[in-house]
């Protein structure tokens, strides 16, 4: 146990020192909040008018309300894309040596500072000028004490998935020298194949069928949908394909860094 | 005199692309990487539109044809600026860095030179996308086709302006240069959504803030229905926007502070 408190302790402290980093430029949260306003009223607009043209009240169970939190919970919740580009620049300068060296795991490490990055960012920057203004515009949700125990474990897994994906896209630097066009083409089949602009209810059926076999809704989507309209069958299936992805995609990272790392020689001075 | 200088900068910024293209070109394979990146990037966000209007012909009267003439017109303008232009997006990080130096001893205007110093080749993949959108839009044709090049033409300037405004903030605020990359993208935002969705506070910042109106949706309508008035007030805007970030840049300029770096630059 005290071994584990130990372990543990270190990944701790790599979070704090990326809290203190993150919170040095106070004007990026003050910008971080105007944006997601400006972001919060044109998904109002757009998707007011998008109900109105239908004709219908109801997206796959969703409500204009419901739909709208959702996406704003995704954009709250949301991973910046610092992993893979922290990665990158590791790998392409050579610190990727000096890290490796290091008596702690080199993803857990960055799982750590990850975290570490966006706590700050998401307490005060995302989470309170998300919050307010959809609530002021939108009005308030009704979560349930139940929808809310089963979305914590769910949005950890979704975003320790994304984290995995981003870890994997980074590790590439090993055979590509820039991953730019890699995190571009992820994104964007997030941003289809996820739900994360425009909502998978919003799709046509046989697209949303196959996003249900991949990972990529399972990352914020349904935890999202889970929170804002629970559902205890889509609770435990979005929980299923979580692990199920988890244990391929974690296996997938940790077998590519091993054959990567053999590129990586260690020298001493 | 005027359209002399307009020339001589204009045959000046196609050798600083060829310079910049002989520089990328040290890394081939990252550099069609990234073509074919921006390609399948722009590819999958008109396939989320092409999708959306599956189910959704029509909203209020904007169809799929319209978003893509959007979509081709503002990605057309975001491609020129990254093509020709692709440094003026370092501007905040060489101010805030005290790199300005270098340009102020050289006899061409300082935003020329930071603008050109790199280009973002990538874009080229979306210029592909774009040519397909304006296809996919069946609104252009021969006869209006010069009509689309001025508008572009004049977007790009509005975009350019928009982002000088933006980075020049780096004067008074020092380092925001992952604010100035937040705000840049809130036009990215609102030239991506149908324009008939903007109404109130919406549409007033996209007129007066974020010039989107004027990258957007006044070009769609020129193309679709050509106006008179409402060509008149673009070029005008395109004016006073241009004058009014050369006094503002001109302004921070005053606040600029040497970061007293020897560099070689070759």
């Amino acid at each position: 146990m005290k071994k584990l408190f130990t372990k543990l302790k270190k990944y701790l402290a790599i979070t704090y020192v990326n809290i203190k980093n993150s919170t040095a430029y106070k004007s990026e949260f003050f910008f971080i909040g105007v944006r997601n306003i400006i972001v919060i009223l044109i998904f109002i607009n757009f998707f007011s008018l998008t109900f109105q043209a239908s004709g219908v009240s109801q997206f796959d169970d969703l409500n204009l309300e419901q739909i709208l939190w959702l996406l704003i919970l995704i954009r709250m919740i949301g991973i910046d894309w610092s992993v893979e580009t922290l990665i990158n620049q590791e790998i392409r300068s050579g610190d990727l040596a000096y890290s490796a060296a290091r008596p702690y795991s080199y993803i857990l490490s960055h799982y750590a500072s990850f975290y570490g990055r966006r706590l700050p960012q998401f307490f005060f920057g995302d989470f309170f000028s998300n919050l307010i203004p959809a609530l002021l515009l939108i009005g308030k949700i009704n979560v349930s004490l139940t929808s809310l125990i089963a979305f914590i474990p769910l949005i950890i897994l979704g975003v320790t998935l994304e984290f995995l994906f981003q870890v994997i896209i980074g590790l590439c630097t090993f055979w590509i020298d820039d991953v730019t066009a890699l995190k571009w083409i992820f994104h964007k089949i997030q941003m289809i194949l996820g739900g994360t602009l425009i909502p998978i209810a919003m799709f046509p059926k046989n697209i949303q069928l196959i996003t249900q076999f991949l990972p990529f809704r399972s990352i914020y989507y349904n935890p999202a949908k889970v929170l804002v309209s629970y559902n205890f069958d889509l609770f435990l299936n979005t929980l299923l394909v979580q692990l199920l992805w988890l244990i391929v995609i974690g296996l997938i990272t940790f077998l590519i860094f091993k054959k990567g790392m053999k590129n990586v020689s260690l020298s001493g001075g | 005199m005027f359209l002399y200088q307009v020339g001589k900068y204009i045959r000046l910024t196609f050798v600083m692309v060829k310079i910049n293209l002989l520089t990328e070109m040290q890394y081939r394979a990252n550099f069609f990487l990234k073509i074919f990146g921006m390609f399948i990037n722009d590819s999958a966000l008109t396939i989320l539109w092409i999708l959306f209007f599956k189910k959704f012909p029509s909203l209020n009267g904007w169809t799929l044809q319209d978003t893509a003439l959007l979509i081709g017109i503002s990605w057309s303008c975001f491609f020129i600026i990254n093509f020709f232009f692709g440094g003026i997006f370092n501007l905040a990080n060489i101010i805030n860095t005290g790199k300005l130096d270098q340009h102020l001893l050289l006899p061409k205007s300082i935003l020329w030179q930071v603008a050109t110093n790199s280009s973002g080749f990538w874009e080229i993949g979306s210029f592909i996308v774009c040519l397909y959108m304006f296809y996919l839009s069946g609104y252009i044709t021969l006869y209006n086709l010069p009509l689309l090049i001025l508008i572009i033409i004049l977007g790009s300037i509005i975009t350019f302006n928009f982002i000088v405004i933006i980075n020049t903030l780096a004067f008074y605020f020092g380092n925001i240069e992952y604010s100035v990359e937040r705000i840049t993208r809130i036009l990215f935002d609102f030239v991506f959504f149908p324009q008939n969705a903007f109404k109130g506070v919406l549409k007033i910042l996209t007129i007066f803030v974020i010039p989107s109106f004027f990258i957007a949706s006044i070009p769609v309508s020129l193309i679709k229905q050509f106006n008179i008035n409402y060509f008149l007030s673009l070029v005008c805007f395109t004016i006073l926007h241009t004058l009014f970030t050369k006094y503002f840049f001109n302004l921070g300029m005053k606040k600029y502070e040497s970061g007293n770096l020897i560099n070689i630059r070759l």
